[in-house]
C-alpha cells in the first residue's frame, strides 16, 4: 500500500479533499448495499419467528374462543407462558387476538377481551403510552380501544390536548370507542380541530352502534370550537336527527358561513318542510354568495311544497352563477314542476337536466 | 499571476462551489425524504382506507383522461379506470381529435350515445364536437367527450370544464392506476382542509405482468435502458419530491397522475396551452394563485407507488421525452420568472424556484460546458490529470452513493422489487448509470433547449408497446 500512500501524499490539498469525498461516498454506498442484503434476511427471519409464535398461539386461542369461564384457566396460563417469553411474542399475541376479534361477535369476543386482560396484555399496551415514540403510543391506544379496555380512559385523556395531531386524533377515537355511557362528554372541552378524516372515522364508528345510544348532537351546535360544531351538525345530518331542525334554523343567521352552509344542507336532507319559509327568508341575504345560494337551491328543491315557495326557487334560474341556475333547474325538473317561460339561453340547460342519462352527474 | 492562471482559478472555484452546493442540496433532500417517508408509513399504519369507500364524507372525484390516438388500448384502459376502488367518482375521457379509431371503438364498446349536455367553456379550449354517456348502467360513471385536437393541456381544460366534482384527478389514460390509488390520494385532502393538490409516485411498469389493465406482478425491466429509468424514477420520486412536500415547496406533480382541487385549478386559469410542461406549470400557478391571495395552502405528496407507466425502451423515444421535459421546465421557469428569489413568495420564491433553476435547468449546461472546458484544456495541454481524476472519482462515487441511498429508501418503505437478484441488478445499474445513461440525458436536455430556441412546440411522437397488448400477446402465444 506504500504506492497508494506515496500517491496520496503527492496530491494537492484540493485533490485530497476529492479523494476523501470519493472514499466516504463509496463507504456509504457499501454500507447501504450491506443493509439491503442484511435487511432481506432480517425480514425473513422476523416473519418466520412471528409465524412460529402464531402457530404456538393458534390452537389455544381456538379453544379459548368457545370455552366456558371455568375451563379457560389452563389455556390462559399456557398463552401467558408463551407470551411471556419476549416482547415480540406478546405483540404477536395481541395482533392475533385483535385480528380474530374483527371477524367474531358475542361470547367469542368477550372471551378474547377477557384473555387480553387476564394474560396482562393490557399492561403491555398501557406501557406503550409511556414510550417516547408517537407511533408506539398510537399503537398502544389502538390496542386498548380495540380490546375495549375501559380502565384506560384516564390514561388516554391527556393525549386529547397533545400538540401532535396524530396522537390527538387517535386519543379522540379511542375515547369514543371506550365511552360506554355514550355521553361523549369529552367533546365539551375539546379544543383541537376535527378533520374530515376524523369525521369519517367517527361516522364509521357511530354507524356500527345502536342508534338509540347516539347523543343529541344539537348540544354542541353552539360549541366555541367551530370544528366541534361543524362535526355535530354533520352527524345530526347523517344520523337524521329530526329534532335538530329548530337549532339548525337559528344557525341560518350565524356569522360563520361554514355553519350556515352545513345547516342549509342539513335542513334539506332532514326534509324539514316546516322550515322552508325560514330558508326562503335568507335567499336575498345570501344572493351574492354563489356557494350558499347553490346549497339553498338544492335544499329548497327538497323542501318546497307550495306554489309561492316554488316561485322563490324559480328566482334562482336568473342567478348570475351558472352552478346555482343549474341546481335550481334540476330541482324544478325533479319535482315535476313546469319551467317558467324561458329566455332562449335556458333551453340547453333545461334539456340537460331533463336528460335521463345525465341525472347522476 | 497571469490572466490564464486567474481565469483557471476562478473557474475552478465556481465549479467547486456549484458541485458542493448541488451535492449537499441533494443529500439534505434525501435525508428529509427518508425521515418523512418513515413518518408517513408509521402514521398510516393503522389507516383503514376502505372506510372511505362507504363514507358519505368522501369528496367527489372526476378522473380526467385525455386520449389521443389510443385506439389500440383504449377499451382496456377505460375498463381499468372504471374498476378503481372509490365510490363517488366519474371517469371523463377526452378524445382529443384522434386520427385513429379511438372514438369509433369507444362508442360500441360502452354503448355510448350523444347527449344534450349544457357545456360551459369556463376555461378556453378547442370546440367540443359531442358529449357521450353510456346507456348501460354498468358504465354510468363514464362520460366521453369528443373534441377538436388541441393538445393535452387543451383536453384537460375541457375535462375541468365538464367536471362537477370537488376534486379532479388528471391522469394519462395509458397508465396503470393501482386500485386503491384514489383512496390514498384523497387522504391528504381529508386530513388538512388547505391541501390544494396531491401527487403520487410514478413507477416503471416495463416487463411487469399486466392483466386487464391491472398490475399483477412487479418485475424489474429486462431492457437496460428501462432499468436505468427505474433507478432514476426511484431517486427522483422517493428522494426528492417527498422532501419538497415536507418543506411545502413542491413545484411538480407528475402529469401521469395528480389530484387537484377543481375550484382552485379553474380559478388559477387551468392548464396552459403554451407549454409542453403543463403539469408543472399548473402546480406553480395554483401555488401563486394561493400565495398572491395570502391563503394558507399545501401541496401534498404520497410516497406509495400508485401509478405505473411504460418507460421509453429505445433511445429515440426517450430522447424525445427528455427533450420535451427540458423545454417544459424552461417554459415554466420563464413564465413564472417573477418568483426568482422573490421573498414575497416565501420558500417557493427563495428556495424551490432557484433550486429548479440552478440544479435542474442549468445543470445540463454546466455539465456540458465542463466537458467542453476539459476538451479545451486537453488540446492546450493544460490538463492537471491528478485533479481531473480526483474530481471525476468524487463525482462518480457521489452518484453511486445517491443511487444506493434511493435503493435503501425503497427497501425500507415499499419494497416492490422483492427478488434478491433484483438488488444485485440494480447495484450494477447504479455503477453504470453515471457513465452510460446520464451523459445522454444531459445531451437530450441540451437538445431540448436548442429546439426551444428554434421554436419547437410539439410533444413529439411517443410510441408505446402497451402493457395490455403485451399480456394478450403472451396469452395468445400460450
Amino acid at each position: 500500500m506504500s504506492w497508494f500512500s506515496d500517491l496520496f501524499k503527492s496530491l494537492t490539498p484540493e485533490e485530497r479533499i476529492f479523494v476523501w469525498i470519493a472514499f466516504i461516498c463509496l463507504m456509504g454506498a457499501v454500507l447501504f448495499i450491506l443493509f439491503l442484503l442484511i435487511s432481506r434476511s432480517a425480514k425473513n427471519w422476523r416473519e418466520e419467528k412471528a409465524q412460529r409464535y402464531q402457530m404456538d398461539f393458534q390452537e389455544s386461542i381456538n379453544e379459548l374462543i368457545f370455552s366456558e369461564d371455568n375451563s379457560s384457566g389452563a389455556l390462559l396460563e399456557k398463552l401467558k407462558a408463551i407470551a411471556g417469553q419476549s416482547y415480540a411474542a406478546k405483540q404477536v399475541l395481541i395482533d392475533q387476538i385483535m385480528s380474530l376479534k374483527k371477524s367474531l361477535s358475542g361470547v367469542a369476543v368477550q372471551n378474547l377481551e377477557r384473555a387480553y386482560r387476564e394474560i396482562n396484555l393490557h399492561a403491555h399496551s398501557l406501557s406503550k403510552l409511556k414510550q417516547g415514540s408517537w407511533s408506539v403510543k398510537v399503537a398502544g391506544m389502538n390496542e386498548l380501544a380495540e380490546m375495549n379496555y375501559v380502565d384506560a380512559k384516564e390514561s388516554i385523556k391527556p393525549f386529547l390536548q397533545n400538540t401532535k395531531y396524530v396522537l390527538r386524533d387517535e386519543a379522540f377515537m379511542a375515547l369514543l370507542k371506550l365511552d360506554r355511557d355514550s355521553s361523549y362528554s369529552f367533546l365539551d372541552d375539546y379544543r383541537a380541530s376535527v378533520s374530515y378524516w376524523m369525521r369519517m372515522r367517527i361516522h364509521h364508528h357511530l354507524s356500527h352502534i345502536d342508534k338509540r345510544n347516539l347523543p343529541d348532537f344539537t348540544k354542541w351546535f353552539s360549541s366555541s370550537n367551530v370544528d366541534v360544531a361543524l362535526f355535530s351538525i354533520s352527524m345530526a345530518r347523517h344520523f337524521r336527527q329530526l329534532a335538530a331542525a329548530p337549532a339548525l334554523v337559528s344557525l341560518l343567521h350565524d356569522s360563520d358561513k361554514r355553519k350556515v352552509a352545513l345547516a342549509v344542507s342539513t335542513l334539506g336532507d332532514l326534509e324539514a318542510f316546516e322550515h322552508a319559509e325560514e330558508l326562503i327568508s335568507r335567499i336575498d341575504f345570501y344572493w351574492e354568495d354563489a356557494k350558499l345560494s347553490r346549497r339553498i337551491a338544492i335544499s329548497l328543491g327538497k323542501l318546497c311544497n307550495s306554489d309561492s315557495q316554488w316561485a322563490w326557487l324559480q328566482k334562482y334560474l336568473t342567478h348570475p352563477d351558472y352552478a346555482v341556475r343549474f341546481e335550481a333547474a334540476r330541482a324544478i325538473h325533479q319535482s315535476g314542476k313546469q319551467f317558467p317561460k324561458q329566455a332562449p339561453d335556458m333551453e340547453l340547460l333545461i334539456r340537460h337536466v331533463q336528460e335521463p342519462l345525465l341525472r347522476a352527474s | 499571476m497571469s490572466f490564464w492562471e486567474i481565469f483557471l482559478f476562478v473557474v475552478n472555484v465556481l465549479v467547486f462551489i456549484y458541485a458542493v452546493t448541488i451535492a449537499l442540496a441533494y443529500f439534505i433532500l434525501a435525508v428529509i425524504s427518508v425521515v418523512e417517508m418513515r413518518r408517513y408509513i408509521r402514521r398510516n399504519k393503522f389507516v383503514d382506507y376502505k372506510m372511505i369507500l362507504a363514507s358519505p364524507f368522501a369528496p367527489g372525484i372526476s378522473l380526467i383522461a385525455p386520449a389521443y390516438n389510443e385506439g389500440l388500448t383504449i377499451i382496456d384502459n377505460v375498463k381499468s379506470l372504471l374498476s378503481i376502488q372509490y365510490n363517488n367518482y366519474e371517469v371523463i375521457i377526452i378524445n382529443d381529435g384522434s386520427k385513429d379509431d379511438t372514438i369509433a371503438k369507444l362508442i360500441p364498446a360502452f354503448d355510448l350515445i350523444k347527449v344534450d349536455y349544457d357545456y360551459q367553456a369556463t376555461l378556453a379550449a378547442k370546440p367540443v364536437r359531442g358529449i357521450y354517456k353510456s346507456q348501460n348502467k354498468a358504465f354510468q360513471k363514464l362520460l366521453v367527450v369528443d373534441k377538436e385536437n388541441g393538445g393535452k393541456a387543451d383536453a384537460l381544460n375541457v375535462g375541468l370544464n365538464i367536471s362537477k366534482k370537488d376534486l379532479v384527478a388528471c391522469i394519462d389514460v395509458d397508465c396503470i392506476i393501482e386500485p386503491d390509488a384514489l383512496l390514498k390520494m384523497v387522504k391528504p385532502f381529508l386530513d388538512q382542509p388547505n391541501v390544494i393538490a396531491s401527487g403520487g409516485v410514478v413507477r416503471i411498469a416495463n416487463s411487469c405482468v399486466v392483466e386487464e389493465g391491472r398490475l399483477i406482478e412487479v418485475k424489474l425491466p429486462e431492457s437496460l435502458l428501462a432499468r436505468m429509468q427505474v433507478l432514476e424514477y426511484i431517486r427522483a420520486f422517493l428522494l426528492g419530491r417527498m422532501a419538497w412536500s415536507r418543506l411545502n415547496g413542491l413545484l411538480l406533480i407528475s402529469g401521469a397522475f395528480g389530484l387537484f382541487k377543481r375550484e382552485i385549478a379553474v380559478r388559477a386559469g387551468g392548464y396552459n396551452h403554451n407549454t409542453v410542461g403543463e403539469d408543472m406549470e399548473l402546480v406553480v400557478r395554483m401555488r401563486r394563485y394561493m400565495h398572491e391571495r395570502d391563503k394558507q395552502y399545501r401541496v401534498a405528496y404520497i410516497p406509495d407507488p400508485l401509478c405505473w407507466t411504460e418507460a421509453p425502451s429505445n433511445t429515440t423515444i426517450l430522447g424525445r421525452q427528455r427533450n420535451r421535459w427540458a423545454r417544459g421546465t424552461f417554459e415554466t421557469l420563464k413564465i413564472h420568472r417573477k418568483l426568482f428569489f422573490n421573498p414575497r413568495y416565501g420558500l417557493m420564491g427563495m428556495v424551490s424556484y432557484p433550486f429548479w433553476f440552478f440544479f435542474e435547468y442549468l445543470s445540463p449546461f454546466i455539465e456540458f460546458s465542463g466537458l467542453l472546458f476539459f476538451a479545451f484544456l486537453t488540446v492546450m495541454g493544460k490538463v492537471n490529470w491528478e485533479f481531473f481524476l480526483a474530481l471525476s472519482l468524487a463525482v462518480y462515487c457521489f452518484a453511486i452513493f445517491m443511487s444506493m441511498f434511493a435503493l435503501f429508501a425503497e427497501e425500507i418503505s415499499f419494497f416492490k422489487y422483492t427478488h434478491k437478484r433484483d438488488i444485485l441488478k440494480m447495484i450494477g445499474v447504479a455503477l453504470l448509470e453515471p457513465i452510460w445513461f446520464h451523459p445522454r440525458v444531459v445531451w437530450w436536455s441540451l437538445k431540448g433547449n436548442v429546439d426551444l430556441i428554434k421554436g419547437k412546440k410539439s410533444w413529439g411522437e411517443m410510441t408505446r408497446q402497451g402493457f395490455v397488448q403485451y399480456r394478450k400477446k403472451e396469452k395468445q402465444a400460450a
